[in-house]
């Protein structure tokens, strides 16, 4: 037995009109103070208050939001009693206020009860709606929130079927001011789910439809999208990262999130660039002894080969021309992290990878040993060999 | 040891004279395999407590059952299959049909994929499972894993 889960999802230019229809008293926005100062929450809280719903912000989460702000917020919640929380702007804001509102509903839990064993019960105070202003996380439609935890170098995923959002709103307009190294490394985090989940032990017929339409749609928009200002492109990269969640959320992560996520505990690096050097490498790992679902993914954005083994190593190197084409990392070296330090950490990196909540459906599971290589091995930028 | 003993005719299943899955011999033959599984102990040094693998009833099993584990330090302590907890209180239990057990059992259906799709459910303290989802998922897949083994070696 197994579920697809989904938002109801709004699409299309000014498909944030849609937010006049919804029927409540208070609404509260969760964002950060960039998307404030674009004037994205002037305009949502003015289609809101036509339809004479109250209106309170929170616009202090930070990027990879730590449960602290999260707790602030459900305290926030708690007094000004919203049946609708909003999510508004990049992942941390939507995962910021998927928690919140769990933890508004539900005062009683704490953060680490929000997982699969547990009914939730939401619903009976408020409503989710997220609304995306980047294309990538697809944090819009997955049932899962990454969060800080309050040591702050510990990044934790959260996840219940309960999280998924009642609606996304995805329009592109609310993603135009993005500047073009978002777009890249956001755009390859989009492709990373699809891969992921595409690539994943626990894929699906659902969720395989979804990931490979989004992988064909990464690869033909995000160049144009990035480095030709293309309004068309960015259209399709911001429908291509909500559908690329659509696969993983429903068949799991794997292992550049995994890697990605632990790293990204230790140094303030956004998640896209750890995607784009992990990506690569834990592709040549996993693809040594599964290459069959690469080789799909390579035949789906045009591909001719006569074996799986050869179809997969065609499709890491579209990957790498990709990553070079939009002006990505391919290594952690040129993340500029220390050599010493990062050194100095492998051995914690590659046993809390180990046990990393994104690391439980991979074809080809690393031992811990391994991990520790392939944490090196993309330090260097050297290809896998092992 | 506590509990009642059910014989082995009450988990008898189509393989006919082999030893049925989840049976008193078959339980015997898991701890001996787990409590001589490093791998096992490592990943599982965390987890300790009295587990219940709740049998529903399905394809020749009428009625449920437990199989009660004392799991300690990456050990199985003490097994058992009974028909009714009585006043045993498990810290955690995985409750699933019988049929779905045993594809489990024979790498036809994933424990932890059956917990998040709903084919198996945890019943316990949230506590319980808070710190199975925090630290534990990989531990249910080396629990899956002997399951595997043993009957490998059945």
């Amino acid at each position: 037995m197994w579920w697809y889960i989904t938002s109801k999802v709004v699409f299309g230019k000014n498909a944030v009109l849609a937010l006049k229809d919804i029927q409540g008293k208070r609404a509260i926005i969760v964002t950060d103070e960039s998307i404030s100062r674009l004037g994205l929450v002037n305009k949502i809280a003015k289609i809101l208050k036509k339809s004479e719903i109250a209106v309170r912000v929170f616009d202090k989460v930070e990027p990879e939001p730590s449960t602290q702000t999260v707790m602030k917020g459900a305290a926030i919640m708690r007094r000004f009693h919203p049946d609708w929380v909003i999510g508004l702007g990049g992942g941390s804001c939507i995962d910021a206020a998927k928690a919140m509102r769990v933890m508004y509903e539900r005062p009683d839990l704490r953060i680490e009860d929000i997982n699969p064993f547990n009914s939730l019960g939401l619903g009976r105070k408020a409503r989710l709606i997220a609304i995306p202003t980047t294309s990538g996380t697809g944090s819009e439609t997955s049932c899962f929130v990454v969060l800080t935890l309050s040591d702050g170098h510990k990044k934790v995923a959260f996840g219940s079927g309960e999280l998924c959002p009642d609606i996304a709103i995805v329009d592109p307009v609310m993603s135009r001011s993005m500047p073009p190294k978002l777009r890249a490394r956001s755009g390859f985090d989009a492709l990373s789910h699809a891969i992921e989940a595409y690539g994943s032990t626990w894929n699906n017929e659902f969720s395989d439809a979804m990931a490979i339409k989004a992988i064909q749609m990464v690869f033909e928009y995000l160049p144009k999208a990035c480095n030709d200002n293309d309004p068309t492109a960015q259209e399709k990269m911001h429908y291509a990262a909500t559908i690329a969640q659509m696969a993983s959320t429903n068949s799991e992560a794997g292992l550049a999130h995994a890697m990605a996520h632990k790293l990204g505990g230790h140094y303030k690096i956004p998640h896209g660039e750890l995607i784009s050097v992990f990506q690569v490498y834990s592709v040549q790992f996993v693809a040594k002894s599964c290459p069959r679902r690469y080789a799909d993914m390579a035949r789906a954005i045009g591909e001719k080969f006569d074996s799986d083994a050869e179809g997969a190593t065609r499709f890491i190197n579209d990957l790498r021309k990709l990553i070079e084409t939009v002006g990505l990392p391919s290594s952690l070296r040129q993340l500029g992290i220390d050599e010493n330090d990062f050194r100095s950490k492998l051995e914690n990196l590659a046993a809390e990878t180990f046990v990393d909540d994104s690391a439980i459906a991979i074809p080809r599971m690393p031992s811990v040993q391994e991990l520790s290589r392939l944490f090196t091995y993309s330090f260097d930028g050297r290809d896998i060999d092992f | 040891m506590e509990g009642i003993s059910i014989s082995n005719e009450d988990l008898r299943g189509e393989e006919g004279n082999m030893i049925e899955i989840l049976s008193t011999d078959w339980i015997n033959k898991f701890i001996e395999v787990l409590n001589s599984d490093d791998a096992y102990a490592e990943r599982a040094k965390h987890f300790s407590g009295l587990i219940s693998l709740e049998i529903l009833p399905s394809e020749g099993v009428t009625k449920s059952k437990h199989v009660l584990l004392r799991l300690e330090d990456g050990k199985c302590r003490y097994g058992k299959l009974v028909g009714t907890l009585k006043n045993r209180k498990p810290d955690c239990t995985i409750s699933g049909p019988y049929s779905t057990w045993v594809d489990v059992v024979k790498g036809e259906s994933e424990l932890l994929k059956g917990l998040f799709g709903g084919d198996f459910k945890i019943k316990g303290e949230m506590r319980v499972k808070r710190k199975i989802w925090m630290e534990n998922l990989r531990a249910i897949y080396e629990f899956e894993r002997i399951m595997r083994s043993t009957q490998a070696k059945l």
